[in-house]
């Protein structure tokens, strides 16, 4: 077989890469230089441009060393100086991503990721190649084919696509991902962008919060504009999103300007991941996820019916037999305590509100949050600890617990536990009890069940033994 | 080293804790010497109170910690116990385990002890305090195929 250099797109995206990353790390330097020397000469141009095409060399270079083969196992070379020849064998793969977006459809190719039994994402890059669309699918044809057996196919409906983006939506990461863009269109479309978005903002904070000033009422308004950021991110993610089991295939596709397919056999899977939020709970509807040694955590179902969800799940893990059960009333008893510390700062908060004190208004733009977190935490927790405990099947361990403000339940084969974890405070140790935590094989995050007894959570290891 | 008994780490781990909490210490107490001796007052209450702080710490915690630290080989399992105030057990499966590295640093070569570091799909796990014969034996028998 012979060694095939990767698409043109490739050597582009790479080139604009290193140079932006040149410009972001020597523009300041470059920048103070021209501007205290006042080095207006053609000397300073020509070293610019120098170095600008000494890196579109390095690209070019790189570009034509970085080569692959398939034959009976797919071999990426790649270096300058130093050849670092990657040989990976075809069963250690575990997934393939198939990577489309508007700069690499200009030239026909798509971006494949082919994901092996690492911990992490982190070894994807060496693995990762940029070809033509039939390259690529003939490329995952091979390495991962998908079984012609029987075929369900799901489309994901309008509501349950917004339920998904609502849900799985931080103001956080929509502060993040409003930020680039700000500076993005401030530069391109309005130099006075940021002014009439704040002035925007402290008009409509005055007419939520007329008795507060108008800075405060402006930055009241942020977290509500990165949720709504983040979430109409995330619709465009996982937007027209498909999910395809054909025998022991899977095969997911998802995004509307960015789409990603991922295929990946069944017995790849090492737990299933489903999880409930607050208003997905109302609705008695879950998310489902699997968990893939390598290529991390995929969606393979949005919010829908409880029934669907296990019905779904069982044809990917049958359920075993059940032999054991915990579930304790004091893992149902500890949500209180957030809700007491919740009523505290209620009370606290009350207080500062009807005094007039020179901090009055920083203190409530700080507490109030942290009230309405304690209450939603106390909520998931109540509506967790009627569910949470382990339950032992023959063939795997469920779990049920919070991480975070959602709750999740896990499902692990029992030989694709990679770890767990018993830990005991000195109140627990004094109460029998401890907290469990169990991780899957492939996930970055386990999930912990709290408040459990020890004794049959011994006894529980002793039989998964 | 029986399958399912509970074995307790060297007796000189004590010694190595011991030392680094008494060297951990030192610096703390000469740091707070010097700020007591740069501020001129006769404040030398906090060098005292860490000086007597860290002799107690260094001569129950080791004992303490050490009496808590165990290790159990299952068939299809390794069991550390560990932890004072907060007491954790972790499961390893020997099946999760990629590879165990013996290591010995400079300090634990002076107190004569091992630690074995276990690479597994879930991140690296360390075992300190072990004797170096106990953890080359350990070591061998988790290697062996089940």
């Amino acid at each position: 077989m012979m060694w095939k250099r990767q698409n043109p797109a490739y050597l582009i995206a790479h080139t604009i890469k290193l140079l932006s990353a040149w410009a972001a790390l020597s523009g300041p330097v470059i920048g103070l230089y021209l501007l205290y020397t006042a080095d207006r000469s053609l000397s300073a141009v020509v070293v610019i441009a120098a170095a600008a095409a000494l890196i579109i060399i390095a690209a070019i270079t790189a570009w034509s060393r970085n080569r692959w083969r398939l034959g009976r196992s797919l071999a990426l070379r790649r270096g300058v100086l130093t050849t670092i020849t990657c040989i990976l064998r075809r069963h250690s793969f575990t997934a393939a991503e198939i990577k489309r977006s508007p700069f690499l459809s200009l030239f026909g190719s798509v971006r494949i990721s082919l994901y092996t039994h690492a911990d992490s994402r982190k070894n994807a890059s060496c693995s990762a190649l940029t070809v033509k669309r039939d390259t690529a699918r003939q490329l995952a044809g091979r390495l991962m084919p998908i079984d012609k057996g029987y075929t369900r196919e799901y489309r994901a409906r309008r509501g349950e696509l917004f339920l998904l983006a609502l849900s799985q939506s931080d103001f956080l990461s929509g502060l993040l991902l409003s930020i680039p863009l700000l500076s993005w269109a401030t530069r391109h479309i309005d130099r006075n962008l940021s002014a009439r978005i704040y002035t925007a903002f402290e008009s409509a904070g005055q007419l939520i919060l007329p008795d507060v000033s108008p800075l405060y009422s402006a930055f009241a308004l942020i977290p509500a504009a990165g949720w709504l950021t983040h979430t109409v991110y995330s619709l465009f993610a996982f937007g027209r999103f498909r999910y395809v089991r054909s025998g022991g295939s899977i095969m997911t596709g998802r995004g509307i300007i960015v789409r990603k397919t991922l295929t990946f056999p069944v017995d790849a899977v090492t737990a299933i991941e489903s999880r409930r939020t607050l208003l997905t709970g109302m609705l008695h509807r879950e998310s489902c996820r699997a968990i893939i040694p390598g290529a991390g955590s995929c969606l393979l179902l949005p919010p829908t019916d409880r029934r669907s969800s296990v019905i779904e799940t069982a044809a990917i893990f049958p359920h075993g037999e059940a032999s054991m059960r915990i579930d304790t009333a004091d893992c149902t008893r500890w949500w209180r305590w957030w809700g007491t510390a919740g009523a505290a700062l209620l009370i606290i908060s009350v207080r500062i509100a009807l005094t007039a004190g020179r901090w009055r208004e920083l203190l409530l733009l700080l507490l109030i949050p942290a009230v309405s977190v304690l209450f939603w935490r106390t909520l998931v927790g109540a509506d967790a600890g009627k569910k949470a405990g382990i339950r032992l099947f023959s063939d795997s361990v469920e779990i049920t617990g919070v991480r975070g403000l959602s709750t999740y339940r896990l499902r692990v084969l029992r030989g694709c536990i990679a770890e767990i974890k018993l830990t005991q405070n000195i109140f627990q140790q004094s109460a029998g009890l401890c907290s469990v935590y169990i991780r899957p094989h492939g996930a970055l995050h386990g999930l912990r069940c709290c408040h459990m007894p020890m004794s049959r959570c011994m006894s529980l290891i002793g039989r998964l033994g | 080293m029986a399958c399912g008994v509970p074995q307790k780490c060297s007796g000189r781990y004590t010694h190595l804790i011991r030392a680094y909490i008494i060297s951990v210490c030192t610096v703390l107490i000469s740091a707070a010497f010097l700020v007591a001796v740069s501020i001129g007052t006769a404040v030398y209450i906090l060098p005292a109170a860490l000086t007597a702080g860290s002799l107690l710490a260094a001569i129950t915690l080791p004992d303490l910690y050490v009496s808590g630290l165990t290790y159990t080989r299952h068939r299809n399992w390794l069991m550390i116990e560990r932890g004072l105030i907060f007491r954790q057990t972790l499961l390893i499966p020997r099946r999760q385990i990629q590879y165990i590295r013996l290591c010995r640093g400079p300090a634990e070569r002076i107190f004569g002890l091992a630690t074995l570091v276990f690479m597994t799909s879930a991140g690296k796990v360390s075992m300190h305090g072990l004797d170096p014969v106990e953890a080359e034996r350990l070591r061998r028998l988790l290697e062996r195929t089940e």
